[in-house]
């Protein structure tokens, strides 16, 4: 039996210098970040009260909730918030005079204008909690008295996935776009990658996703209540009465931690969701879903040993 | 694209029948994991570590020769955070082909290639990627039946956002399952 041993280090030392610059050379991430972002929250909540369509109880609730919980997460940067809310009058009458009233030319006037302010690093959080329709579309507060949206002009409150996606190519800056609304996975971009939620045709997918040329925003990152084939819900009681998504949304924000990330607060709403994520009866179940990509956004990130909050 | 992986799993299960000269190898591979985007972002990379973890059920080794048919697992971990982002970790599972030539002893050249499925951890979405692999392999420990090696690989990952660079430095152990002594 021949039994070898070789000194593996004087044949391989070139090679060990090789792998020791490698090291040295990946230690980019190592010099300190000199944060100097603004974090922005567009935060949108409708009830339709005094409209033709069902009354929602949670988005008021959400916009709110989730401004006050932007705030406290990002207290240790410089963070503004604009809610713009459709709340109807004291009789739960629909009218124009509400201020900051969530219409379609105010909500693209809104995002436009905030852009505009924004810098490179900068981060914009847009929070929407109301109805869509199959395509997507979000249905914004009509820009009419009688407030009559199925029996009005209901195309002109409309904002489509293009439509707002195309506002956020003319800036630099991060978007976070947060979604509790039916639907709402028809925001998720394409990326190539295929989501596993659903299991059809799983290897011709992504050789189809591998091939296929696509040009994305890399800033622009997406997190939805529920698949682009399903519906959001919110329970009938509570309070305050906040959807199902955006409940466990506001429980993942409410952490001390050092570094959250948003696949991190995706893991969590997946998790704790008071919902079910599974199901054979779209009524009964809802999944919440998160964009692809290369990149993870990272909300919160202190090498400071103590606690941010 | 299902025919190169019905090839490869034919060759892997075909190559025991045709008799010996056949070893089984199992290697580890610990690694930096340079992530390249192919789109703007605040680094030229980032980095993370990648845990690779071979397994090469059949392999025919000749004089100075050996080909290897191989299933790979890897774990890459998310990058370091920095600025706004990280690169997402993952998992990967792939079916290759390895060859490697000895240049002396001790000393051999090897290189590898072949696709991978990759799931990543945190979220629900998979990629599909393919690699190239080359690299010097060091024997440490010789016996009848087995053999101790150290492994550099340079590894190129080509995702569709991202081109990866990998440097790794591992161990590889072949051994003979079917008792008829390595070459």
């Amino acid at each position: 039996m021949r039994n070898r041993l070789f000194c593996p280090i004087g044949g391989m030392k070139p090679f060990l210098w090789l792998f020791l610059s490698m090291i040295v050379l990946a230690s980019c991430e190592l010099t300190p970040f000199e944060s100097a972002r603004n974090i922005h929250h567009i935060g949108i909540g409708i009830s339709y009260r005094g409209t033709d369509l069902l009354v929602l109880e949670g988005p008021i609730n959400d916009a709110v909730a989730l401004k006050k919980s932007f705030h406290s997460f990002f207290s240790a940067e410089p963070f503004e918030s604009t809610l713009l809310l459709q709340q109807g009058d004291e009789k739960g009458a629909y009218t124009l005079d509400e201020e900051d009233l969530p219409t379609k030319d105010l909500v693209i006037e809104t995002i436009i204008r905030t852009l505009g302010g924004m810098k490179k690093n900068d981060l914009l959080i847009i929070t929407y909690s109301g109805h869509a329709i199959e395509d997507g579309s979000l249905v914004l507060a009509p820009d009419r008295s009688d407030g009559l949206l199925l029996g009005g002009d209901l195309d002109a409150a409309l904002l489509g996935v293009d439509e707002l996606i195309s506002l956020f190519d003319r800036s630099e800056a991060t978007i976070l776009l947060i979604l509790d609304s039916c639907y709402a996975g028809s925001f998720i971009p394409e990326s190539g990658d295929v989501s596993t939620i659903d299991s059809k045709n799983r290897f011709e997918d992504l050789w189809n996703g591998y091939r296929q040329i696509i040009e994305r925003n890399p800033r622009l990152f997406v997190l939805a209540a529920t698949t682009a084939d399903n519906t959001s819900k919110e329970p009938r009681f509570g309070s305050p009465i906040h959807g199902y998504f955006t409940k466990a949304l506001l429980e993942a924000l409410d952490t001390t931690s050092k570094q959250v990330t948003l696949d991190q607060v995706y893991h969590h709403i997946h998790e704790h969701q008071g919902f079910p994520t599974e199901g054979s009866n779209k009524h009964l179940y809802q999944h919440p879903i998160i964009s692809g990509g290369a990149l993870d956004l990272v909300l919160r990130y202190s090498i400071s040993p103590r606690s941010i909050r | 694209m299902k025919r190169p992986l019905v090839l490869s799993l034919l060759l892997l299960f075909a190559l025991p029948i045709a008799g010996g000269n056949f070893v089984t190898t199992i290697s580890y591979v610990p690694s930096a994991y340079l992530s390249i985007p192919h789109f703007e972002d605040e680094l030229p990379f980032r980095t993370s570590m990648s845990n690779t973890f071979i397994f090469e059920p059949f392999g025919y080794e000749a004089d100075t020769w050996s080909v290897n048919a191989s299933l790979k697992g890897a774990f890459v971990t998310p990058s370091l955070p920095w600025g706004s982002y990280r690169a997402r970790g993952f998992t990967s599972l792939g079916l290759g082909a390895r060859f490697s030539y000895s240049l002396t002893d001790r000393f051999a050249l090897f290189g590898s290639g072949g696709i991978a499925v990759n799931r990543y951890t945190a979220i629900e979405w998979a990629f599909l990627s393919f690699w190239a692999e080359a690299g010097l392999q060091y024997t440490i420990l010789e016996t009848t039946n087995t053999e101790l090696s150290a492994i550099l690989p340079i590894m190129i990952d080509l995702r569709k956002e991202i081109t990866a660079l990998s440097i790794g430095l591992g161990l590889r152990w072949s051994f003979d399952p079917y008792g008829g002594g390595l070459l």
